[in-house]
């Protein structure tokens, strides 16, 4: 089938239509694609490195003076649109002009993804949490504090079958902190993911269905 | 790829920053991660655009051209449809063989001495750095497991953009064999990487 040159991004647009078009229908293509595609990706990262000159690199990062960032279509639509539309449509534009770059069968909706907010004390949303399902189920935080200083916090799960299991600590640095993890539970519970910070006590949390 | 195991702990500061934090500053207008984000991937950006264009004028346009989508459309990433290194070299490559096909410059190396030269992309911090190298690694391992000449038609494809056609014109090989090598060599990548992966169940 065309399934390699479609994962080696080299097929002609008519075959590449046909592929995605096939692979919208049959889960085991969509799949098998999808992992063609990420094991494609891998061969670039073995690209030979070569530092830019001084020139170059003065060059594109003026350029971002010049050129709208925030304020590009796709952000500008997402603050007007229901967030789930925004989204969509932000991926959509994404895909659309990096021609070619990330094609619809990435998307895995037989995959269960949960994509909640992670609240402070005070119930206030500081960033976002994801949680995606299927054979290898990972939990992705990422929020923002206004505290100085780095801190780390301890990252619970609680759910109903295995009840609390730790997965690692989170480093919040200057503000920011992104936490990224495999999960070793099932994801077919609801489950409440904590972070605890060194006196015990949790600072943030979010909850999954 | 697979994702990583537990991250927590990345070195303090935006230069240990994960990928996808960076991308998602980025996303909402923050110079200061895009410059991060610049250090950490021009050198493979522009490694890619060398070994694509030649001429070092045209690969500094590509890079630039390259830069310009990330800082225009970080906020349209969606993670999970893979990596941040995955779209980023992606469009790399795209932007620089559109560009050589434009010039009529499009013309390939030979992949075998490349590979040789490649080492991991250099880090901005020990833990990003380790990273990025364990996953180039794992990469590599499965590569060079496979037979010369599927290496070599998964590069040819992957790197320059080159079709079955197109390679089997070069080579002087049956359209359908190149087609084969194509299917067998990233299936038996496939297959190894997810051997290889730390987080099997």
């Amino acid at each position: 089938m065309l399934l390699p040159e479609v994962a080696l991004d080299v097929a002609a647009a008519t075959e590449r239509a046909a592929v995605l078009a096939h692979v919208e229908d049959c889960e085991h293509c969509r799949s098998a694609l999808a992992d063609g595609a990420d094991a494609a990706d891998g061969l670039l990262l073995l690209v030979p490195p070569v530092p830019p000159g001084e020139q170059l690199r003065a060059s594109v990062l003026a350029a971002t003076e010049t050129a709208t960032a925030a304020a590009s279509p796709a952000h500008r639509l997402r603050r007007l649109l229901p967030a789930a539309a925004a989204v969509v449509l932000a991926v959509a534009l994404s895909v659309g002009v990096l021609a070619g770059v990330r094609p619809s069968f990435r998307a895995r909706p037989a995959m269960p993804v949960q994509t909640v907010g992670v609240l402070d004390g005070a119930g206030r949303t500081v960033g976002t949490a994801v949680l995606t399902g299927g054979r290898r189920p990972d939990l992705q935080l990422s929020f923002t504090e206004t505290a100085a200083g780095d801190r780390r916090y301890l990252v619970e799960v609680r759910s109903d079958d295995k009840g609390q299991v730790d997965v690692g600590t989170a480093l919040a640095a200057q503000g920011m902190c992104e936490f990224h993890s495999a999960l070793p539970l099932s994801t077919q519970h609801a489950a409440t993911v904590l972070l605890v910070d060194y006196r015990g006590q949790t600072a943030y949390h979010a909850r999954f269905a | 790829m697979a994702p990583p195991g537990p991250t927590g702990a990345r070195p303090p500061g935006p230069a240990g920053a994960s990928d996808e934090a960076l991308l998602a500053a980025v996303g909402a207008g923050d110079p200061a991660a895009f410059t991060v984000f610049f250090d950490r991937h021009a050198p493979r950006v522009h490694g890619l655009a060398r070994i694509i264009l030649g001429d070092p004028v045209a690969a500094d346009d590509a890079v630039q051209e390259t830069f310009l989508r990330v800082w225009r459309f970080a906020s349209g990433f969606d993670p999970r449809r893979g990596s941040v290194a995955g779209w980023l070299m992606s469009a790399a490559r795209n932007v620089s063989v559109d560009a050589a096909r434009l010039r009529g410059t499009l013309q390939y190396l030979d992949p075998e001495i490349l590979l040789s030269l490649a080492a991991a992309a250099p880090g901005a911090g020990p833990a990003e750095a380790a990273l990025a190298a364990s996953e180039a690694d794992r990469v590599r391992t499965a590569l060079m497991a496979l037979p010369l000449e599927q290496r070599r038609v998964l590069l040819l494809a992957r790197w320059w953009g080159l079709s079955a056609a197109e390679i089997a014109a070069r080579d002087h090989l049956p359209v359908g064999t190149v087609k084969s090598r194509m299917r067998l060599g990233l299936a038996r990548v496939r297959t190894l990487l997810d051997d290889a992966d730390p987080v099997s169940p």
